[in-house]
C-alpha cells in the first residue's frame, strides 16, 4: 500500500511527486524544482520531506530509481513511475477529488 | 566542501546496509552540488553558495531517522542473500539444461531483447497535432541485421540479436518542425560467467562514434523545452529522449536482469549519411565495441 503520510487528508506529498512523474522521470532536484514552479510556488518541498518519500516509494514499487548524471557529470538518481504507481495515482487523485468537492460544499454552505 | 561532508555524514549515519549508504551519500551530494552551482551562477561565491545548499538541504538528524528506517539492513541483507540464492537456482538449471531468465520489466520496452522482431518493411503512422489537423508518416525499413557477434567488453561477451535503420518520411502536410528523419535502433544482449561482478542496472552508454569520425552527442545534450499550462499557472517541462526531438543523438540504455546477462538498447536518430554508415563503435565499461554495419539492405 502506499507509504504513510502525517495526517489522512487526501492530496498529500506522494500524490503529487506521482503526479510530476507521470509523463517523465526526474531526479530529486529537479522534482523540487518543478512542484515549486508549477504551483507557483505554493508547495516548496524540503529535502527532507522529499528523500525520505521517494526512496520509500521506491521500496514500495510505485517508482523506480536509475543512476544517470548530470552534464557536469554529478550523480542523479532518475526517478520513474511504475504501473502500480500510476494506479495509486489514479486512486489517490479520485479521493482527492471527492475531498476537494466535499470541502468546497460545505464551505458554499447549505 | 567539509560542511557538505559533516552534512552528509550525519544525514547518512543511521543507514546501516552500507551499500544503500553510499548510494543514498551519492544521492545527496549531487543534490548539494547541484544546488552549489545555481547559487554560484547567481553571484554568491563557492563558500556562501555551499552554506545556502547545506542550509537549504534541512536537518540532518532529523533526516537520518527517516532514512536509517528505510534502508535497514535486515532487508538489504535479506535482498544480497536472495540474489546469491538466485544465483545459485541459475547455475543449476543451467547444469540441468533450462535456462530460466528472470525477466523483470524495468523499462517497458525491454521485454528481452532475443524475442525482439524486425518492424514491418513499410508503415505509415496518422499524427493528429491539432484538432482537425494530421499527416502521415511513412517509416521505411531500409536496412536490417540479426546475430552480430561483437566480441568483449566490461566482462561480458556481447552482440546484437536484432539491428535496423529505418527512414521516415513526412507527408507534405506536416507542420514544419517536423523533418524527415531516420532511426537506428539497435539491440544489444550480453552474457557473462562472472555473477560475482554486477553491473548496477539502467546505466547508459557512453560514447558513440562511426566510421565517419562522427561523435554523436548524447539525447541528454538535446533536450527540448516544452511548454504548457495546468490551471491558471504556466510551466516549462523539459522533454527528453530522440523522440521528441529530431536532432542527432544517440539514447542508450542498458539493464542487467540477471546474473549472467545484460541487455540493452541504442537508439540514434538521425544518422546524418546512412548510405555510407558502415561501423559503429561504443565503448561500454570503459572498454571498446566495434558494430559491423555493412550490407544488410533489405528487398
Amino acid at each position: 500500500m502506499a507509504p504513510k503520510e502525517k495526517g489522512n487528508a487526501p492530496g498529500g506529498a506522494s500524490m503529487l511527486v506521482l503526479a510530476l512523474l507521470k509523463d517523465q522521470e526526474m531526479y530529486g532536484y529537479q522534482i523540487i524544482e518543478e512542484l515549486e514552479k508549477r504551483s507557483n510556488n505554493v508547495f516548496q518541498m524540503k529535502e527532507g520531506t522529499l528523500y525520505p518519500l521517494l526512496h520509500s516509494m521506491e521500496k514500495e514499487g510505485l517508482v523506480t530509481g536509475r543512476e544517470g548524471q548530470s552534464p557536469a557529470g554529478r550523480t542523479r538518481r532518475y526517478y520513474r513511475i511504475t504501473s502500480s504507481g500510476r494506479r495509486e495515482l489514479e486512486e489517490r487523485e479520485r479521493a482527492w477529488h471527492v475531498y476537494a468537492s466535499a470541502v468546497s460544499a460545505v464551505l458554499a454552505g447549505a | 566542501m567539509r560542511r557538505t561532508y559533516w552534512w552528509l555524514y550525519a544525514a547518512t549515519k543511521k543507514i546501516r546496509f552500507s551499500m544503500d549508504r553510499e548510494r543514498v551519500w551519492q544521492e545527496l551530494e549531487g543534490h548539494i552540488q547541484e544546488r552549489m552551482e545555481a547559487g554560484e551562477e547567481r553571484g554568491l561565491s563557492r563558500d556562501e553558495a555551499e552554506k545556502a545548499a547545506v542550509a537549504a538541504m534541512g536537518d540532518p538528524e532529523a533526516l537520518a531517522e527517516e532514512l536509517g528506517r528505510l534502508h535497514a539492513p535486515y532487508w538489504g541483507w535479506l535482498w544480497r542473500v536472495s540474489q546469491w540464492a538466485l544465483g545459485l537456482v541459475l547455475v543449476w538449471s543451467l547444469l540441468a539444461g533450462a535456462w530460466p531468465r528472470a525477466l523483470e520489466d524495468l523499462w517497458g520496452y525491454l521485454e528481452g531483447v532475443s524475442e525482439v522482431e524486425l518492424p514491418p518493411v513499410v508503415e505509415t503512422s496518422r499524427v493528429e497535432y491539432e484538432e482537425g489537423k494530421f499527416y502521415e508518416t511513412t517509416s521505411r525499413l531500409v536496412r536490417a541485421w540479426q546475430d552480430l557477434e561483437l566480441g568483449e567488453a566490461g566482462g561480458y561477451r556481447w552482440s546484437v540479436p536484432v539491428a535496423y535503420l529505418r527512414c521516415h518520411t513526412q507527408s507534405e502536410d506536416a507542420p514544419a518542425d517536423v523533418p524527415d528523419y531516420n532511426t537506428l535502433t539497435i539491440y544489444l544482449a550480453a552474457e557473462s560467467c562472472r555473477f560475482w561482478e554486477r553491473w548496477e542496472a539502467g546505466g547508459t552508454l557512453f560514447t558513440v562514434t562511426d566510421n565517419t569520425g562522427y561523435a554523436y552527442p548524447d539525447w541528454e545534450e538535446t533536450y527540448t523545452p516544452r511548454r504548457g499550462s495546468i490551471g491558471a499557472s504556466d510551466y516549462i517541462a523539459y522533454s527528453f529522449g530522440p523522440y521528441t526531438g529530431y536532432e542527432t543523438c544517440f539514447s542508450a540504455t542498458y539493464r542487467v536482469p540477471d546474473f549472467f546477462s545484460a541487455e540493452g538498447v541504442l537508439e540514434i536518430t538521425s544518422v546524418p549519411h546512412p548510405e555510407a554508415l558502415e561501423w559503429l563503435e561504443v565503448t561500454v565499461g570503459g572498454e571498446r565495441l566495434r558494430i559491423d554495419l555493412r550490407g544488410g539492405e533489405v528487398q
